[in-house]
């Protein structure tokens, strides 16, 4: 359905109404009674219930308040792992990980051990045809099932929509939509500073000193691993008019960009050469950080330009471009804050808060363009920036920290993650004027899951190694010159091995190409894994770093379970998976280390400990919701019945008993 | 390139064949381009047999009987005439696949109808009867010709399959493909390169549909034709220049592991082109980009 055509919109209605009568097979079942014409949903990742109830206390969140006063408000149980694309997931289909097939960021192919995303994957059904990108979230979300019933849904940001899905309605894609060089997002940091060397997720680029006040220099754009080239777009760089900023000159557009001294500058439109024929257009931003005594720039990760992206990210496809018309350019990428240039330290907080804001002001933007023609259906949006800032941010709240150790804690950036859940209350504000307070209209806000400090890791493969589980390829030793994604194991004397936020996997045998443990075994080494590491003790802290460890048995059911990790690994508040195991590594020294980085707070731990919150406009069933509850809710509420494999039960059915 | 592959050749006579290498609304013609290589070629030919004759053979035109081209003796189509031609003396690229034992297929529309066979080619099915087609729509002569190839394709037993697409005087109603139908013909290639898989060598050969028949004009035309190469073992090239349409042969064969024949003139372009395919990918580095910037991975 086009952007302004709500004729067509009513017309389809009309026709989907007509064949139900004709008994076509392909619409789900009959309309039952409506509810509710429309359900705004509002998704804010990461805000924690236990921030939220203390600012309602004081009276920081009056509009959260006001929603929950109007309904109820919960904690809403999450998902094993609690992950952004796992918890989004489970919300979306109604079903567990086992029924939508995300487990993690991470999978692995059993038949290479290569681990790879598994948000999605690029398949090219030969050589001869061009690469399509394949969504690897399956089940059926519920905005599908409503357009199965002619009901409207317009789906903005939502993780693993990427490609967006045919919805009836409009959809732009979320988490899981790349950066130009395919990644979440590599940005690229200038400088006339001596010996840099390149951090985390970027590049560096060694800047001439500037003669006339000038300096050429080029942008990066994509890579073409085949040939370990990358395009470049040559820029000059000139020093503005007493030293407050730059002027960025080009064949983009715009030709002349300003770029301000300690501000983030408009975004400048670009073309990189792609192959011998193809290009890709994309966009991006600019940071000045000094210009005295040394230059020192950062450009963003190149987004895809939403006016030509070089694969799908709205349905319709034009919506991407129809939305940049109407609210101007904005960020495509899945994950939009820098947190990679903070953590490199190319950028500080105040500049990294400012990005933020930029990226809420943008969706916010996003809503209202579609709040203001919102008459019938679902319209849900995402605001993730309160994910990004809590995981920069949080170690603020915490001062004894060992992030903290090199820069103390700042009570004015711990303020600053409380400003995320202020800010998220504002869009409630602004959401609920704008819609009007009727009958007709359900309002939820939510979160995917809570948040908590990461303050030390567990190296869950290195605890593999120690007793006996794992073996090391000949002549490797652990320690920052092993290799990481599980090149370093040996696989003929490796029984289990952990990858990713929290999943082991047994060496199967039949099922990863060495795998050493037959069907019989396996049992006992899932028992004796879970009781090895549930009994580790943190020396230095004198804590047990893991609650639990599950089966995956006990965790998943449905299609999809036997590509889940054989074994999750539930933490404790404050712990996490290394840095080193999430990636296949494996370090050396004690099994437990501090996490100095400024990727400081977390929620990958025992799901119990980080529930979402969860508010409605209407009184709901507050005890047991769960993340898995909504899209039965939303069915129920639209009146399209719910099929049986959706596991959750509707919050609204029985709400006055239960409320 | 190790391993033999397949070649599969898709011939088409189009009015301006450089034009439609740069024709954007031929987004399959342009994807192998992307994929492979491409170029427009030189021939010194003003008609469409001696262009199709010099790629079966790899010869200048007529170069074994010196003749001059209106002397070749057509019966009917391009590939027939050639095959006259040059039939005392010289291989053609499918004779490399029929000594071998290796099936090779021809499929054909011309004016005359039917699929023409070349030497010990297997025919495999019957085309129907010429019609004219309405614009936009693929005569259905062109049509069954696409699905014949489909079809064998399917089955994959051919060494060598060679689909040509011409005669446009019956078939486009006395007109070369308009926009309509290049694009159309684009969709046909489209769906035939969904069943295409890592064995083929694919080659797509654009000829000028608008050769003179008057043979008392001798000016060849300033190119001749165009050609798309692609393939799994192919590097990603982009433009080939100043490729003649007798190399076209030599380097498939090159390209597809056999022996060229001594008779051939033309010299492949698989080497100094640079078509040989590099280094394999490095599976580690790509999953590194992919993750790059996630945040929760170290």
């Amino acid at each position: 359905v086009g952007l302004h055509d709500c004729g067509a919109r009513r017309a389809a209605v009309r026709e989907t109404i007509a064949r139900l009568g004709n008994g076509d097979p392909n619409i789900a079942r009959p309309l039952a009674a409506r509810s509710f014409d429309r359900i705004l949903i509002l998704g804010f990742d990461g805000l924690d219930p236990r921030l939220v109830e203390r600012l309602i206390v004081q009276g920081a969140m009056p509009h959260f308040a006001a929603l929950a006063e109007r309904g109820a408000r919960a904690t809403v149980a999450t998902t094993a792992p609690a992950q952004t694309p796992v918890a989004w997931s489970t919300f979306a289909t109604g079903q567990n990980p086992g029924g939508h097939g995300i487990f993690d960021f991470l999978r692995r192919d059993p038949k290479t051990y290569l681990p790879d995303l598994a948000l999605n994957r690029y398949e090219q059904k030969n050589a001869f045809l061009p690469p399509k990108v394949v969504n690897l979230r399956r089940g059926v979300p519920f905005w599908e099932r409503l357009s199965q019933a002619g009901v409207p849904s317009i789906i903005l940001r939502c993780p693993c929509t990427y490609p967006p899905d045919a919805v009836a309605g409009r959809m732009l894609s979320g988490m899981g939509v790349p950066d130009a060089r395919g990644g979440f997002g590599t940005s690229t940091f200038y400088s006339t500073r001596a010996g840099l060397a390149a951090g985390e997720a970027e590049q560096v680029i060694a800047l001439e000193q500037p003669v006339d006040d000038r300096v050429r220099t080029h942008l990066i754009g994509p890579r073409n691993l085949r040939e370990r080239t990358e395009s470049r777009m040559e820029i000059e760089l000139e020093l503005a008019l007493h030293r407050k900023g730059l002027v960025l000159r080009s064949d983009a557009s715009p030709r002349e960009l300003a770029l301000p001294l300690g501000g983030w500058s408009d975004w400048l439109r670009v073309r990189f050469p792609v192959g011998k024929l193809q290009s890709l257009r994309g966009i991006l931003r600019f940071y000045v950080r000094s210009l005295e005594p040394e230059i020192e720039l950062l450009a963003s990760p190149v987004n895809f330009d939403p006016t030509e992206p070089p694969y799908p990210i709205s349905h319709p496809a034009r919506y991407s471009a129809e939305l940049e018309e109407a609210i101007g350019p904005y960020a495509t990428t899945g994950m939009v804050e820098d947190h990679g240039a903070l953590s490199n330290g190319r950028i500080d907080e105040p500049a990294f808060l400012a990005q933020c804001a930029q990226v809420w002001d943008e969706r916010e933007a996003m809503l209202l363009h579609e709040l203001d023609r919102f008459d019938e259906g679902v319209l849900f949006c995402l605001f993730d920036t309160s994910d990004r800032a809590q995981h920069m941010l949080w170690r603020h709240l915490e001062p004894d920290h060992p992030a903290n150790q090199e820069s103390p804690a700042n009570p004015d950036f711990a303020e600053a993650v409380i400003d995320q859940y202020r800010r998220a209350d504002l869009v409630i504000r602004t959401a609920r004027e704008t819609l009007g307070d009727d009958s007709r209209t359900l309002v939820i806000a939510l979160s995917d899951h809570g948040f908590g400090g990461f303050q030390r890791g567990v190296h869950v493969n290195s605890w593999l190694l120690e007793n006996g589980y794992l073996a090391l390829r000949k002549g490797v030793e652990p320690g920052e010159h092993a290799p990481d994604l599980l090149r370093a194991i040996d696989w003929s004397r490796t029984k289990a091995y952990a990858l990713g936020l929290g999943g082991i996997y047994l060496n199967r045998h039949g099922r990863e190409a060495e795998g050493v443990v037959t069907a019989d075994d396996a049992p006992t080494i899932e028992r004796e894994i879970a009781e090895g590491l549930t009994a580790l003790e943190d020396k230095e802290h004198h804590a047990r770093p893991i609650r639990r460890v599950d089966s995956r048995h006990t965790l998943y059911r449905g299609p999809h379970v036997e590509d889940a990790p054989d074994l999750l690994v539930q933490f404790e508040s404050g712990y996490r998976v290394s840095w080193s195991t999430s990636l296949g590594g494996f370090a050396a020294g004690d099994l437990v280390e501090a996490n100095t980085k400024a990727w400081a707070g977390d929620h990958v731990v025992d799901p119990a400990l980080v529930p979402g919150v969860l508010a409605m406009s209407r009184p709901f069933r507050t005890q047991g919701a769960r993340l898995l509850d909504l899209a039965p809710t939303v069915l129920e509420a639209m009146g399209v019945p719910c099929p049986p494999e959706l596991e959750g039960i509707s919050l609204c059915h029985d709400a006055r008993k239960s409320s | 390139v190790s391993r033999r592959q397949k070649i599969l050749v898709i011939g088409l006579e189009v009015a301006q064949p450089e034009a439609a290498l740069l024709d954007e609304r031929l987004e399959n013609l342009r994807g192998l381009m992307a994929v492979g290589c491409y170029g427009c070629l030189e021939a010194f030919v003003d008609t469409s047999e001696a262009f199709w004759s010099a790629f079966a053979t790899g010869r200048k035109p007529y170069a074994n009987v010196g003749s001059h081209p209106s002397q070749v003796i057509v019966t009917g189509s391009a590939m027939s005439g050639s095959r006259t031609a040059n039939a005392c003396t010289d291989s053609t690229i499918w004779d490399v696949f029929n000594r071998a034992g290796e099936r090779t297929i021809l499929i054909e529309t011309g004016n005359e109808g039917p699929t023409d066979v070349p030497r010990a080619a297997v025919s495999t099915r019957e085309l129907p009867t010429q019609s004219v087609g309405a614009p936009g729509i693929l005569p259905t002569s062109t049509q069954a010709a696409f699905d014949g190839l489909r079809q064998n394709i399917r089955t994959g037993s051919c060494g060598y399959l060679h689909l040509l697409v011409h005669g446009f005087e019956a078939v486009f109603g006395g007109e070369p493909p308009g926009p309509d139908e290049l694009l159309r013909l684009d969709e046909e290639i489209g769906r035939t390169l969904e069943l295409l898989d890592e064995e083929t060598l694919l080659a797509v050969i654009l000829a000028r549909a608008t050769f003179g028949h008057d043979h008392n004009n001798h000016v060849p035309p300033a190119t001749a034709g165009a050609f798309v190469l692609a393939g799994a073992a192919l590097s990603i090239v982009g433009e080939v220049e100043k490729a003649s349409i007798q190399d076209l042969a030599p380097t498939l064969l090159e390209l597809s592991g056999r022996e060229t024949p001594a008779t051939m003139e033309g010299r492949s372009f698989a080497a100094s082109a640079g078509l040989l395919a590099g280094e394999e990918l490095d599976e580690d580095e790509i999953v590194r980009a992919r993750l790059s910037g996630l945040g929760y991975l170290g």
